[in-house]
Formats: structure tokens, C-alpha cells, sequence
């Protein structure tokens, strides 16, 4: 008792030290009692079908005296006389047993199919899965593991009602765009990751190390990770040591992947014929193509007998190699508990080839231990010291595939297939061959380039640029470590500390070649950049557990800091040209150029410090239960950005939430045959982002690069200057996300049938955006919590678990979420943001707008009502738009059957930018989940699928606003031809300059409506073969993935996540984007 | 003990912790105004960042001021390719999109910040008078110039004159004009009296601008500030301006200090027309058959410093497209040839084709004038161009500026280098490298030559003493008596394909009979020949229609919250170019 009292007076000081409250008074009421009354001893084992059960739980019914059973399942316990023991263990049902005059027994647990005494990972702690108010959902380890993915967010995608993930690309190592609820905010979406505590990285975790994975999606749930849980929180948990016999698990797999779906573009012949109409249409005459291309090969183009060149053909990579190899060691004592994963993985690119490398591989080693220093006599852990260490290395090359500057699919597609790869001598057909085409005349003095002066070999542009030559690699370490203290039972204070170290590489190397003057690297560059950084933290919670009588109290305190930059990251790039391995991206080392003293520049802002920034947060929750039958919680978070200015640092963020478990009610009995389960919850709460960098409310001069000038003639460099860095604004703060959800959760059946609903609001308000202002301050943006959007919906998730007879077991899953996406405000002059200029071609304006009314980043442009076909149409389009005059036309007088019936939406005669209207919006309005498993014997069978609907897609895969002569599809022939022809949809075939085409306008968004087949899993455990086989599990199994995609978008893939606008809020657009794979794997799966 | 020594460990740690818990963020890249601008170094770089605003538009040229003069006016087309409808919109006086030149505004908007920023804490400087009179200057300059750009292309943008945040109200044309030229005035008589020639401005160059924002302001505002009153043919210029200190600025105060610039400055003109240009460095000057075996040299060769050039926009080699381009000199590229490049000149993107009205014109009025063939290539006498040859090219004329063109060189062995600055100015190239036809042409952009200078003089004190000596440079005969029409032939000839002639024509209030000399000239469009046809009324209508000031950019009208207020004649569909 003595010791006891100390170690409270310490641990009073301690948290005194930590600003927090705590009540020495609360502590002695709930003392531990001394059992030293007669009691009687009983011993047992504890065992499942499979054997022992270690770490069950032991209780005397009605009292805090315990045990957990040990590696073999046993237990001993003195008890009153007349006792009941209690047995539980997560995820079997309890029992409870009237000790009597037994003093030995043997238990066997059932598994709990119903699995409501089943925990969830909450903030800071856990959870009984039944008394949780608000809206969560969790993803089990194998669940994840089971999909054989490189990143664990493809296979949460069709498992997690609610939230939006879309893959940016199939490009290997690519990520992925993560919403909870709807894009909330004009920034960065990403929800928060917690991995095993601490922020981090989900792309960066190893799906086989992954234990369970857990949503909150409401501001309830998440209000406790209050400062940056504004796009709501995910909670990996990585896999932790059991204490009992070392097992070994081994996943292997090797794939095959290939493209699925390649537009058809035109051939040589057929290229020249549109390329001919599109100049008669045009007002002039058909080419004469021999002026251009040699007479043998022009011959060649026109007999078929050769079709020209399919660009995308020559870079598709053929079963590509996909391999994943994990190794997952499991075990530990009593005392001590390890866990330890090896894994690497390996996925090449589907696009790329030998001619241009397109590939990802990573590698992760994590190792979690924890042990326990002191245990009490009963039997509970009074201190134990754990860590989890996680490092992975990733390396990605291959193909840019971004915006229309910078994507190799796209140089592809829209190549001109009159164009040969090689020339006679077998070399890339280059500058020279192409001005050697054709008849030299005056008037055509350049050949082929002649034609279209922006003719290349895209072959030639794509192996050597950057494009292609590229590499980043990526080291991360993240090292935690922690210490919980139980001094008595059902308080424990845990203390975590955590480092993590990130760096990176980037290098990209453009060679020497000549397309044409405007396609060409005179000289070799290198381009390298290298940073370095550091993060640092620690968290403090205080959570103590009681009851009185039938009230059941959880409350936790604690505090939080974290802190990076502060001068211990570093941030450098290069450029230099001229490398004596010249053209060998493998040896282009900033040391292998010549003239190593001098050529080597740094390019402005080559040396930058890792920004400063950090957050202090205190935090209290209150959770409260009466009889596990009304729940409520409450969630208090304050806290301190360094990114806004003293005074406007603090955030506040409370939550509450409150459940009714309505079958725990007597008048409910009756129904109990049927509904096992029902809770009826909601929740209301607010949440934070402070995630705009450091500084951006001072004002500040900066001595970049926007600021030097050339006095006296210093051709080299110039002067150095200072220029006023922003528009300062001091009362930036806080961005806060409210959110309102209401749901229940039933399980029908004796828990065959569960079905969870939610309805939710979420409103993000005081959005921190560079908002665009009246320039004439000297800067176009400022910083200001200036918006607020709007998300609501519903989400439903159905699942059905089963079995037909003793052997045969399956389960159904299906869950729905809707989503409608508005913003509410624009708080600046204009009230809309225009973003996505020169997007779906060079020349095109602004496409998508931030715009109070309307969704996110919706695509904006001119309504068409179909083709004009003759001259009555015309003159009827005119009279109904225009007030009969053609001068009020967008096509001006030239208005002509063909030409696109642009709407005069606003009725007033004139057809200018104010007609222009919301034509698409990028986001689903309802996603949908499918999974169905089925077992029988060790045969498993699994299909899953997602499908998202309602979102449109801003699509063209040529630049057409520059030049005439890039390459078609066979969409081509949907095109006004004449009366009667074409789709109705489309104009008449001219240049792409033409008003028709020029103006965005509804025939480039197309809907995206798509369902995929994810997942297609064949499996067999051979040991059921066998009596007695020496490994616990030899699974082998066949899984096709993304098996097929039923759309009706005719581009190569509707699931479109890559932003390639300059603005973070404008997507959907697709300009060749990287499809996802189609891949066939086999692999194994061992355990012993 | 040994778990109360576990607990105390925990107890210190998260005392050490917290100790080191604080929510202030270091800054180790910028500076703040607690600690800058303090010192006369300071100043110098506060005064770069003002100049720097110089190079800033030639990241997209093709939204400014100087540009839209060159194509707008009646003396270059707008070209380009089918694509570059911009080019053509504004030959036309058109919009190609809402917001066609809205960097400009937000460029030369960040230019006057600079300049508010650094007069606003000049006070706090440790500097002598005279290097305050002088920084002061060359700040009010800039800021001046920068008003004068955006005035001159839009009509009465919101005057700004300090760092603090101000709302978007128009002034009116007077009151805009009068803070443009006060700047100028207190630049040009309180700037020591000392000629600069490393790329500073000085006294005598604010002088020089003075007397251009004069020339412009009081011609085209000489009827009144209506549209009806600036689109009149009348000329009839204002004679004093009240200026906002209360003091009224007089034509004969500026008069003043222009014959004190062209009198006592030191600059004065080159003596052949021909070596202000760049087609005369030494690395082309003998291969090309129009300037070889004439012992030409440029002014500017080997960072010469040209004697004529009073201001000039200075660029180098850390264009880059990570940060700016804007250091190389992108009017060059905008302006070279479209397509392929043809020695000596380099390629670009063939904005700008001299229209035919010019050259005949010039032919007409002045046959033997030596300038027209430094000025203007008439591109069939080039081999390797074919006129009409086709391509994309739009608006051809077969001719190009000489004077903005990107300028090729022959290296020693026989090859082309896209830009002679390659072989002037070897090693150091940023980026991109060398041999990089859109980062290499680092050549001065020359915005006021001293023969501007002699010309306002002229035409201030309407006499032939300027013009004669301009004259006499071309190789021309005197003029006997001044005539406002032989001081506006002089002034097209002199100064052709260099941005002035737009204001010109403005202020002479010629603007729309000069302009509607364009229409039905031959062209060829995408190698079809053809008529330079009417858009959206032609070109009187849509001078008539605008005054010449450009679309206000929609964005930054919506943005003003009411306080600005379009401009006329660009609501309709008739201002509108959606392709030729």
C-alpha cells in the first residue's frame, strides 16, 4: 500500500508537470483490494478448436480479481466460495461457469460469429465494438492482405462505405486519392493516417503487415485526432506479437499483367483521309501527301500494306512481371511479445517495355515488440515497454504520365502514324529523315516537316527526355517506442515517442536528339533532387476505466506535440549537362559531367531547410455506458498550429455523441427471435486543418529567385533582390469540418444478417484557401479561410454470413454510400475560383470552377443541343439563340450546317461566356461495394467489385488547340459529315482552333459510370489433404484482379484520380491517363 | 525502486519534453519588415526586386503592354499559328479568352508593390540624400512606368501608392495620369545629375519618360475623358496638368528638362542605324549578306554599353522554366520566325508580321530611307524561306521585324548556333543548357533610345532641331519647317516595330484611319492566299468601339466587387475571336 501511495504521489507529479487534471481523490476511491478473505483454488485450460487459447481472460464474476491464461491454455484462480468465473476472449463468446464444487475444468470456447464484444481501434485506445456512437469502419488484416495489392488502400476500396478512393494511375507505386464523405475541402482531401499511433504513410505499409485497419468517419470519432481530422482518420494497426508458439507466415504470389482497353487510333490511310477532309472542311484542298512522304512509302500507306505506325503498341509491355513476397514471424511469452515482417514487393509497368522502364519495387521491415516489465500478482501488466519500428524503401521509374506536357501515353496517342520509328539503317527516325521525306521543292523545303513543323518520332521525344529516364527512390524510417503504467486496475498512463526520418531522390535525365525545332535536347541534362527531413513527437494519455454499479466510465486525458523541420532537414537540387557517359541515364552522376568544376549549376532555391512547423494539442474524452444499453461521449481537443499568427494559434474542437442499444431493452425481448442486435446512435462534432505551410500569414521578404536583375550587363547572374513574399494575413486560422451523423447498426438473425446505416452533413467551414483577390495589391492570391463546402449523404452496408451444413460456409457483402457535393461559399470578390486552363488541350480556358452552387471543381462550358444539318437548321438555331442574327453566334457569320447549337442558356440573344454552364461533375454520387466469399472444406472462392456512378469525365486524348494534324481515334467517325451523318453529338471535322472545337463544351464530358470487377480468388489449403501434415496452413491460390470494367466511357479507364491540373480541387480530366492492369496471379501461402 | 526509477525516468522525460514544446516557427529564408529593408544594401536589393518586375511579362509576352502595342498597331498583324488566336485577337483588337492579359495586370500590379514596399520604408534607411533622392527616383520611375503600361492598356486601372492593402476603385484619367507624371517629375529633377550606364535609371531617362507620359496623356485625354472624346479625330493636346500635390506640371517645365537631357545627359545616338541592332553583333555581322563587308559594329557587342539606349530591359542566363523564364527575353522568341529559323534570323513563334501598309507607306513617303532595310526583311530575298510555304502560319505577310528578332550566329565550325549569345556570352547557362532557341536570347530590350528623346523634343517644342538629327543619322535630307505630319512619318520610320507607334497614333487621335489600313491587305493563312478580312467590324469599328484600351481581365473585374467597371466595346459578341 505504501509503494502503491508513492507511486501515485509520482505519477501526480508527473502529470501536474503535463497541465493536466487528475484526481488523487478519483485514484483512492477505486484502491485495490486485497483479497485476504478464504477463498478456494481452481485451475483449467482454456482451448478452441484449433487448441489452446492463450491470454484469455479469467474473472470472478462481480469482482476486479482475474487471471489470463498462460501458453497452454491454463489458469489458476483462488475464488470465493460459490464464485462465478467469467471467460472471455475477443472474438469468442463469453462464458460463464458457476465454479460449485469443481475445482478443474476444461473450457472450450466458440467462436462468436456475432462478434459484439468485438473492439475497435478508436483514438488513443480501443473500444467495445457495441458501445461505439459513431460512424467507424473496420477492415480486418487478411481482409487487406488477402487482395495480394501493393498499397492496402486498392483493397479498402470496395470494403469502406463512405470513402472515395480512386487509384491516380495503374502506373506502378502510383497512389491514390482518398476522400471520407466527399471532398471537404479545396486542398488536400487525404484523411489523416495514424499507423500504430503516430501519422504516417499508408502507401508505404506492406498490406501483409497490416493487423486490422479502422475508418472513422464521423467528426465524433475523429475529434480526437481534432487538429488534422478534418478529412476524417484512418488507424493502421500493424500486426503485434501473441504470446504462445512462434509462427511463420509466408505470402507469395508472381503475376502477369497486361493492358486491357487501347483506343483504336487511325492508321496511315486512314489518317490521311481525315487529315485531307479536315482541310477541305477547312476551305482548302486535299493534300498532296507525295510533297511530304517518299513515293514508296506513301505507296505503301495507301495499298495497306503497311498501316504506319501504332505508337501506344510499341511501349505496351506484355505480361508484365508483378511479385510480392511477405514474411510475417509471430510470438512471444507472457512477458514478451514480438512481431516481425520482411516483405518486397515488385510491379512493372504495363506500359514502358524495355524501351522505357517502367517500374516499382519496395521493401519493408517492420519489427514491433513489447514487453512486460512489471506484472502484478493477479496477473496485470503494470508497466510494459513496447516499440514499433518501420522502414521502407521504394524505388519508382518510368513514364511521366501528368498533364499534356508531360505524359508519354499521351505523346503516344496523338503521334502521327506516317511517322516510321526507324529509318533504313535500323536507326530511330529522326530530324534528318524526316526533312529527307518527300519532294524538295521551295515551297516544300522541309519534307515531312513541311507538313506540320511539330512532327516528331514520339519515340525519339519519349526515350530520350526525362519522360522516360527517371527514377525516385525513397527511404522512410518510423520508430516509436512507448511505455503504459497500470498502477492499479483500470487506470493506465501511456507515454509514446516517436522519430521518423524521410528522404528521397529524384533524378531525371534528358539525352541529346533532334524531332524538330521545337522537339529537341541540343545538349544532355541531368536534373537531381535530394531532400532530407525529420518529424519528432510524443503523446501522453492518462485513461481510467471504472465502474459504479451498472454506470460504466472511461475517461482519458492527454497530450500531444509534434514537431518538423526546425533545421534538421536539408533540401538540395542540381542541373548539369554534358556527361561524359553521354546518353546513359545509368551513369549520369552530377560527377560524370564534364567540365566538373564549372558546368554543374545549382538551379534558385537549390538548398532549402525542411519547413518548421509543429502542434501542441490537449485533449480529454469522456466515455460513459449505463448497463451497455445508453451510451454517450463526449470529446473535448484544444489545439496550437505554428502556422498561423500568435492569437489565432488555438482551436477548439469538441464532439458528442450518444447510442441506444434499443435491443437491450426488455419490451424488445419478443423481437429477439429475429433482431439480435440494435443501436441507434449519433453524433455531432468539429474538427481542424491547419495544413497550408508555415508563414503564410506573415508578411515577409524573400530573396528567391523573383527578385535578381542584370545591372551592369552580369549576363551570368543577377544582382541579388528582395521582394515582398505574399499578402500577408494575420487572421488566418483554423479551417474547421462540422459534421453531423446519425445511424444505427442491426444484426438480424442470430447475426446472420447485419446492417449498418448512416446519415451524414458534413460542412467544412472557414476553408483555408489561396483565394484569388483584385491584383492590384501586388499579388493575385491570399490565404484565407475563405469557403465552405457542403457534403451529405447516406451510407449502407449489408453483410450476410452463413453456412449450408458443417462444411460449407459464405458470406455476402454489399454497401452503398451516396455523396452530393456543394460548395456553399466563396468568400471572395468573385465568388468562384477558375481553375484548369489549357487542360484538355493547350489553348483551351478555364474548364472547371470552385463556384458557390455547384460541386467542386465542376466542369464549366457551353451547353450544346446536337449538330446543325442544313441551312433551315441553322437559321432556326439562330432564331431560337441568337435573335436571327449570326453576328451573335459564337461561329460569328461564318455559322454553317455542322457547326455545334451552342445554347443560349441565359436567354438574351447572344451566345458569350455567360451562357456558359455547369456541364459535369467529377465526383460519384453513389459508390457501391460487392464481396462474396464462400468456403467449403479448404476450398475458398471470393469475388469482389466497386462500382462508381454518376461522375463525369472532361476527356480528349489529342492537343487539338495546337495543331490539326494529331492523330484520331476511330471516334473520328462520329463526326458531322454531312446531312444525316455523324452521332448528332459531334461537329464538323476542321481544325482544332475552330470555335466548334476550341470551346469547352459538353461534347468532351462523357459520363464515367463504371463497375469493376476487383478481385476474382480461387484458393486451396492443401493440409486439408492430410491427416497430419506438417504445417499449419498450405494455401495455394489463382486470383485474377480488375478482371473486367463495365462502362460505357470510351476511354482506356474511367477511374480517373490523377490531378494534372494546376489546381489540387480540378479532376476528372483525362488526357491518356495510365490504366489500371489486368493481372492473373498465382501464389501461396504458408504458415507453420 | 526499480519501477519508481522507470516511473521517475518517464516523469523526467516528459519534463524534457515539454520543455522544448513551443509553437514558434523559425524562419531561415525570409526576412520580415521588423529586419528589412535597414541598410543602403538593403535598398539595392529592394530596388532589384522593382527592376526585376522588367523581366517579368517575358514569361508570357504575349499578355502585355508592349506587345499588344506592336500588334494592335497599324503596322505589324498579329500571326502566329491557327492556334496562337490571341496573336490574332489582338491584332484585331479582340479577346480570345475572358482573361487574355490578365498576368499583365497581376505582373505589373506585383512590379508597383515592389515599388510601394521600398518608398514606403525609405525613411527607415541609412542613406545620404543624394543616394535617397536617388533610389527614391529610379522607384518612382518604375512604379510611373508600370502605371503607364497598365493605364495605356487599360484606361483608369485603381491607382495604388503604398504597401497597405487598398480596395479596387478606378480613378479618373486625371487623377491617374497626374500621379504617373508627378512620379516622373520629382524623379527627373530631384535624380542626381548623373548619367548611369549600368542599367540604372537616371535623371535624364525619367526625363524621357516624362515627356512620353506627357506626350500621351495630353494628346489622348486633350478632348476629355469620354470614349466619344478619345476616339475623336480632333488633336488637341492639354497644355498643363494639376498634378495630386496641388502643383500644376507645365509642357514648358518638361520642355525643360528634356533639353537638359538631350543637352547635358552623355547619351547620344549611334552613328549607324544599323548597329543598334543585333543582327550586327560580330559573331553574324559577316555572314549576313545585307550587313558583311561594311565594317559594322554593334553598339551592344561584348556588353558594350550603347550610348543611345537611356532604357533597357537586362537579361541573363538563369532563365529557367522551375522559376522564370522571364530572365531570357521571351519578346525575341514571340517575335522570331515561325517555324524554322532563317540565317540570320531565329526561330520563334512568328507573332507580329510587318504588315504591307507599312512598307508601302515608308516606300511612298521616304524611298531612300536606309532604315526600312535594317528594320523590315523582306523574306523572299532569304534562302531557305519559302513565302507562303505553308505550315500553320497565319496572318503571313513575308516580312519580319528585324529589330525584336531572335538573332542566329555561324560558329567556327560551319554549324548554326540558335542564338549568337551562345558564342558572345560561353559557359554559365542555366538549365537548360546552351543552344536553347527559347532561354538563349539574352540581348537588351532597348524601351527608350536617345532618338525617341530627340523626337519629343521636336514635337514638344515643335521645331525641326530632333528630328533633322535623326534624320541625318538615316542618311536623310533635312527638313525645312516642322510639320506635325513630318514629325509623325518620322516617328513611324524611326521608331517602327518598338512599341511606340500605338500610343502614337492614339494621342495624334489617327488611331482608326491609320488601322483601317490593314484591311483587305494580302496574306497567306496556313500557306493560302488570301485577304486580311474583317473581324467583329473590322478595325476602325473596333478602335471606335474601345479607345484601344484592351478587355479589362473578367476575373479581376468580378474580383473588384463593383469597383471597376469594363471598359466599353467588349461585351458583345463582336469582341469576341474564336478563329480566324
Amino acid at each position: 500500500m505504501n509503494q502503491t501511495f508513492r507511486k501515485t504521489a509520482l505519477m501526480v507529479g508527473a502529470f501536474s508537470l503535463l497541465g493536466m487534471c487528475y484526481s488523487p481523490k478519483a485514484y483512492a476511491a477505486d484502491a485495490v483490494q486485497n483479497v485476504q478473505q478464504a477463498t478456494k483454488k481452481i485451475t483449467g485450460t482454456v482451448v478452441d478448436a484449433q487448441g489452446p487459447v492463450i491470454g484469455a481472460s479469467v474473472m470472478e464474476k462481480g469482482t476486479s480479481n482475474g487471471t489470463v491464461t498462460d501458453f497452454d491454455g491454463k489458469f489458476s484462480l483462488n475464488v470465493k466460495p460459490g464464485a462465478t468465473i467469467v471467460i472471455s476472449f475477443i472474438g469468442y463468446k463469453a462464458q460463464e461457469i458457476a465454479v460449485g464444487n469443481q475445482s478443474s475444468f476444461n473450457i472450450t470456447m466458440q467462436d462468436d460469429n456475432a462478434v459484439l464484444d468485438e473492439v475497435v481501434v478508436v483514438g488513443y485506445g480501443v473500444q467495445k465494438k457495441k458501445l461505439v456512437t459513431g460512424a467507424t469502419i473496420e477492415v480486418k488484416g487478411e481482409d487487406i492482405a488477402n487482395r495480394n495489392t501493393i498499397s492496402p488502400l486498392s483493397a479498402l476500396q470496395n470494403q469502406s462505405p463512405g470513402v472515395n478512393i480512386v487509384a491516380a494511375s495503374g502506373k506502378p507505386g502510383d497512389g491514390f486519392k482518398v476522400n471520407i464523405r466527399g471532398a471537404g475541402t479545396n486542398g488536400n482531401t487525404t484523411p489523416l493516417y495514424v499507423v500504430d499511433g503516430v501519422v504516417g504513410d499508408i502507401n508505404s505499409v506492406n498490406p501483409a503487415d497490416i493487423e486490422r485497419i479502422d475508418v472513422l468517419k464521423d467528426a465524433a470519432s475523429s475529434a480526437i485526432y481534432g487538429a488534422r481530422a478534418a478529412n476524417g482518420v484512418i488507424l493502421i494497426t500493424t500486426k503485434q506479437g501473441k504470446a504462445g508458439k512462434v509462427t511463420v507466415n509466408y505470402d507469395g504470389n508472381i503475376g502477369w499483367s497486361n493492358l486491357v482497353k487501347v483506343p483504336k487510333q487511325l492508321n496511315a490511310k486512314e489518317y490521311m483521309d481525315i487529315m485531307d477532309m479536315t482541310r477541305v472542311n477547312d476551305g482548302g484542298s486535299p493534300h498532296s501527301w507525295e510533297n511530304f512522304i517518299d513515293a514508296d512509302l506513301l505507296e505503301a500507306y495507301r495499298n495497306g500494306s503497311n498501316p504506319g505506325t501504332n505508337w501506344l503498341e510499341l511501349l505496351r509491355n506484355k505480361n508484365a512481371v508483378t511479385t510480392s513476397h511477405s514474411l510475417n514471424i509471430t510470438g512471444g511469452s507472457e512477458y514478451s511479445k514480438f512481431s516481425t515482417g520482411i516483405g518486397y514487393q515488385y510491379q512493372d509497368g504495363i506500359i514502358g517495355g524495355d524501351l522505357a522502364k517502367s517500374d516499382y519495387s519496395r521493401f519493408t521491415l517492420r519489427l514491433n515488440s513489447e514487453h512486460v516489465i512489471a506484472k502484478s500478482s493477479k496477473g496485470r501488466d503494470i508497466i510494459t515497454f513496447g516499440e514499433n519500428v518501420y522502414y521502407s524503401h521504394n524505388q519508382q521509374q518510368g513514364i511521366g504520365i501528368g498533364n499534356m506536357y508531360w505524359n508519354a501515353i499521351y505523346t503516344m496517342l496523338h503521334n502521327s502514324p506516317l511517322i516510321p520509328v526507324y529509318n533504313k539503317d535500323g536507326e530511330l527516325f529522326d530530324y534528318d529523315d524526316l526533312i529527307a521525306q518527300g519532294i524538295h521543292t521551295d515551297q516544300y523545303p522541309n519534307g515531312m516537316l513541311s507538313l506540320n513543323q511539330y512532327y516528331g518520332n514520339a519515340i525519339n521525344t519519349v526515350t530520350h527526355s526525362s519522360l522516360a529516364n527517371n527514377r525516385s527512390r525513397y527511404h522512410n524510417l518510423n520508430a516509436t517506442g512507448y511505455i503504459t503504467i497500470s498502477p492499479l486496475n483500470g487506470l493506465t498512463y501511456k507515454g509514446l515517442v516517436y522519430y521518423k526520418n524521410y528522404s528521397s531522390v529524384w533524378k531525371g535525365y534528358d539525352m541529346t536528339y533532334r524531332n524538330n525545332d521545337n522537339d529537341q535536347n541540343v545538349n544532355d541534362m541531368l536534373s537531381e533532387n535530394m531532400g532530407t527531413g525529420w518529424n519528432w513527437g510524443m503523446t501522453h494519455t492518462l485513461n481510467y476505466v471504472f465502474d459504479i454499479k451498472s454506470h460504466h466510465i472511461d475517461v482519458l486525458a492527454g497530450t500531444e506535440y509534434s514537431r518538423e523541420g526546425n533545421g534538421m532537414g536539408d533540401n538540395l537540387g542540381a542541373q548539369v549537362s554534358g556527361n561524359v557517359f553521354k546518353d546513359m541515364f545509368n551513369y549520369a552522376y552530377p560527377a560524370n559531367f564534364s567540365g566538373r568544376d564549372g558546368s554543374a549549376t545549382l538551379p534558385y532555391n537549390n538548398n532549402l531547410p525542411a519547413t518548421d512547423h509543429s502542434i501542441l494539442s490537449y485533449f480529454g474524452r469522456l466515455n460513459y455506458d449505463f448497463a451497455e444499453k445508453y451510451m454517450f461521449s463526449a470529446i473535448l481537443r484544444a489545439d496550437g498550429s505554428s502556422n498561423f499568427a500568435k492569437g489565432h494559434r488555438w482551436g477548439i474542437f469538441p464532439s458528442f455523441s450518444a447510442g441506444w442499444v434499443v435491443s437491450n431493452e426488455k419490451f424488445m425481448e419478443s423481437a429477439s427471435s429475429w433482431l439480435s442486435f440494435l443501436k441507434i446512435r449519433g453524433s455531432w462534432g468539429q474538427n481542424g486543418n491547419e495544413g497550408i505551410g508555415a508563414f503564410k500569414y506573415s508578411a515577409t521578404y524573400s530573396f528567391g529567385p523573383y527578385g535578381n536583375y542584370s545591372f551592369n550587363n552580369a549576363k551570368d547572374v543577377g544582382a541579388q533582390g528582395a521582394y515582398p513574399e505574399r499578402l500577408s494575413n494575420e487572421d488566418i486560422t483554423w479551417e474547421t469540418s462540422e459534421q453531423l451523423d446519425l445511424g444505427f447498426d442491426a444484426r438480424f438473425l442470430g447475426g446472420k444478417l447485419a446492417l449498418n446505416f448512416d446519415y451524414y452533413v458534413k460542412k467544412t467551414k472557414d476553408l483555408l484557401l489561396d483565394v484569388p483577390v483584385s491584383a492590384i495589391n501586388g499579388f493575385a492570391y491570399v490565404m484565407d479561410n475563405a469557403g465552405t463546402i457542403k457534403n451529405s449523404g447516406i451510407e449502407v452496408a449489408l453483410n450476410w454470413n452463413d453456412n449450408i451444413g458443417k462444411d460449407f460456409t459464405y458470406n455476402i457483402g454489399w454497401n452503398i454510400a451516396t455523396n452530393k457535393n456543394e460548395v456553399t461559399e466563396v468568400n471572395n470578390g468573385s465568388r468562384y475560383i477558375n481553375g484548369g486552363e489549357n487542360l484538355l488541350s493547350q489553348g483551351t480556358t478555364y474548364m472547371a470552377r470552385f463556384e458557390e452552387g455547384h460541386p467542386l471543381g465542376y466542369f464549366w462550358g457551353y451547353k450544346t443541343e446536337g449538330v446543325m444539318q442544313n441551312e433551315a437548321d441553322v437559321q432556326a438555331y439562330l432564331d431560337k439563340n441568337c435573335k436571327g442574327d449570326a453576328n451573335n453566334s459564337l461561329q460569328g457569320t461564318s455559322i454553317a450546317p455542322g457547326d455545334l447549337k451552342f445554347v443560349d442558356t441565359n436567354g438574351d440573344g447572344i451566345i458569350t461566356s455567360d451562357d456558359k454552364v455547369e456541364l459535369g461533375d467529377p465526383h460519384p454520387d453513389v459508390t457501391m461495394g460487392i464481396n462474396l466469399g464462400l468456403n467449403y472444406k479448404g476450398l475458398d472462392f471470393s469475388v469482389s467489385g466497386y462500382a462508381a456512378l454518376g461522375q463525369q469525365v472532361a476527356h480528349s486524348y489529342r492537343r487539338f488547340g495546337d495543331s490539326q494534324y494529331d492523330n484520331w481515334s476511330t471516334n473520328v467517325y462520329n463526326y458531322w459529315h454531312g446531312e444525316g451523318t455523324g452521332n448528332g453529338r459531334y461537329p464538323i471535322l476542321k481544325p482544332g482552333t475552330s470555335t466548334n472545337m476550341i470551346q469547352v463544351s459538353d461534347i468532351y464530358v462523357d459520363d464515367a459510370d463504371y463497375f469493376r470487377l476487383q478481385t476474382l480468388t480461387l484458393g486451396y489449403d492443401v493440409t486439408k489433404l492430410f491427416k497430419s501434415f506438417p504445417l499449419q496452413q498450405l494455401r495455394v491460390y489463382f486470383q485474377a484482379q480488375n478482371l473486367f470494367t463495365i462502362t460505357k466511357y470510351d476511354g482506356m479507364e474511367p477511374e480517373q484520380g490523377n490531378s494534372i491540373a494546376n489546381e489540387s480541387w480540378v479532376t476528372g480530366t483525362d488526357i491518356s491517363n495510365y490504366p489500371q492492369p489486368r493481372t492473373f496471379l498465382v501464389g501461396v501461402n504458408v504458415k507453420f | 525502486m526499480k519501477k519508481i526509477s522507470y516511473i521517475l525516468g518517464v516523469a523526467a522525460f516528459a519534463v524534457a519534453g515539454l520543455s522544448s514544446c513551443t509553437l514558434d516557427a523559425v524562419n531561415y529564408t525570409e526576412k520580415d519588415t521588423s529586419n528589412f529593408p535597414l541598410t543602403a544594401e538593403d535598398a539595392d536589393q529592394a530596388l532589384a526586386g522593382i527592376y526585376q518586375n522588367l523581366n517579368v511579362p517575358n514569361a508570357t509576352p504575349q499578355a502585355s503592354f508592349y506587345y499588344v502595342a506592336q500588334l494592335a498597331g497599324d503596322d505589324a498583324l498579329g500571326g502566329g499559328g491557327e492556334n496562337d488566336i490571341l496573336m490574332q485577337a489582338e491584332d484585331l483588337m479582340m479577346i480570345s479568352t475572358l482573361n487574355m492579359t490578365e498576368q499583365f495586370w497581376i505582373d505589373r500590379y506585383q512590379g508597383i508593390n515592389r515599388a510601394n514596399s521600398l518608398l514606403d520604408g525609405i525613411n527607415n534607411i541609412a542613406l545620404s540624400e543624394s543616394e535617397k533622392n536617388q533610389i527614391a527616383g529610379e522607384a518612382k520611375f518604375l512604379r510611373a512606368f508600370y502605371f503607364y503600361e497598365l493605364s495605356s492598356m487599360y484606361g483608369n486601372v485603381p491607382l495604388v501608392t503604398s504597401s497597405s492593402a487598398a480596395q479596387p476603385i478606378q480613378p479618373t484619367a486625371a487623377e491617374l495620369w497626374g500621379q504617373i507624371l508627378q512620379d516622373l517629375y520629382e524623379a527627373a529633377s530631384t535624380m542626381p545629375a548623373t548619367r548611369r550606364t549600368d542599367g540604372h535609371v537616371d535623371k535624364y531617362t525619367a526625363s524621357a519618360m516624362l515627356a512620353r507620359a506627357w506626350l500621351y496623356y495630353t494628346g489622348m485625354y486633350g478632348n476629355g475623358e469620354e470614349l466619344k472624346d478619345l476616339v475623336s479625330t480632333t488633336y488637341n493636346p492639354l497644355q498643363s496638368v494639376a498634378l495630386p500635390n496641388g502643383e500644376t506640371l507645365t509642357k514648358q517645365q518638361v520642355i525643360t528638362l528634356v533639353d537638359e537631357a538631350v543637352n547635358n545627359s552623355g547619351y547620344s545616338l549611334v552613328p549607324d542605324f544599323r548597329c543598334l541592332w543585333a543582327y550586327t553583333n560580330r559573331f553574324t555581322v559577316e555572314d549576313f549578306d545585307y550587313t558583311k563587308g561594311q565594317n559594322l559594329k554593334w553598339a551592344e557587342d561584348d556588353n558594350a554599353i550603347n550610348p543611345e539606349s537611356m532604357f533597357a530591359v537586362k537579361f541573363n542566363k538563369q532563365a529557367s522554366w522551375s522559376t522564370t523564364i522571364g530572365y531570357a527575353n521571351g519578346y525575341a522568341l514571340h517575335f522570331g520566325v515561325r517555324g524554322t529559323a532563317v540565317f540570320p534570323f531565329g526561330a520563334g513563334w512568328g507573332a507580329g508580321p510587318v504588315a504591307m501598309n507599312l512598307v508601302n507607306d515608308w516606300k511612298n513617303y521616304e524611298p531612300n530611307d536606309k532604315r526600312r532595310d535594317a528594320t523590315i526583311q523582306d523574306m523572299s530575298k532569304l534562302s531557305g524561306f519559302s513565302v507562303g510555304g505553308g505550315g500553320d502560319y497565319m496572318q503571313e505577310s513575308g516580312f519580319y521585324g528585324m529589330k525584336l528578332s531572335p538573332v542566329e550566329a555561324i560558329k567556327d565550325d560551319g554549324t548554326i548556333s540558335v542564338c549568337f549569345e551562345n558564342l558572345m556570352y560561353p559557359g554559365g547557362w542555366d538549365v537548360a543548357g546552351a543552344e536553347n532557341m527559347q532561354l538563349n536570347n539574352i540581348h537588351d530590350m532597348v524601351l527608350i533610345r536617345f532618338a525617341d528623346l530627340l523626337l519629343m523634343q521636336s514635337e514638344l517644342k515643335e521645331n525641326t532641331e530632333g528630328i533633322n538629327k535623326v534624320r541625318a543619322r538615316a542618311g536623310l535630307n533635312p527638313i525645312s519647317a516642322y510639320s506635325l505630319q513630318a514629325l509623325q512619318n518620322e516617328r513611324r520610320w524611326e521608331l517602327a516595330m518598338e512599341g511606340i507607334r500605338w500610343n502614337d497614333i492614339r494621342r495624334w487621335h489617327i488611331a482608326a484611319d491609320a488601322l483601317d489600313k490593314q484591311q483587305g491587305i494580302d496574306i497567306y493563312n496556313k500557306g493560302i492566299a488570301t485577304k486580311n478580312t474583317a473581324h467583329g467590324g473590322g478595325y476602325r469599328a473596333r478602335y471606335n468601339a474601345t479607345a484601344g484600351f484592351q478587355k479589362i481581365p473578367e476575373n479581376q473585374v468580378d474580383l473588384s466587387e463593383g469597383g471597376i467597371v469594363q471598359n466599353p466595346g467588349w461585351e458583345g459578341a463582336d469582341s469576341q475571336y474564336t478563329g480566324w
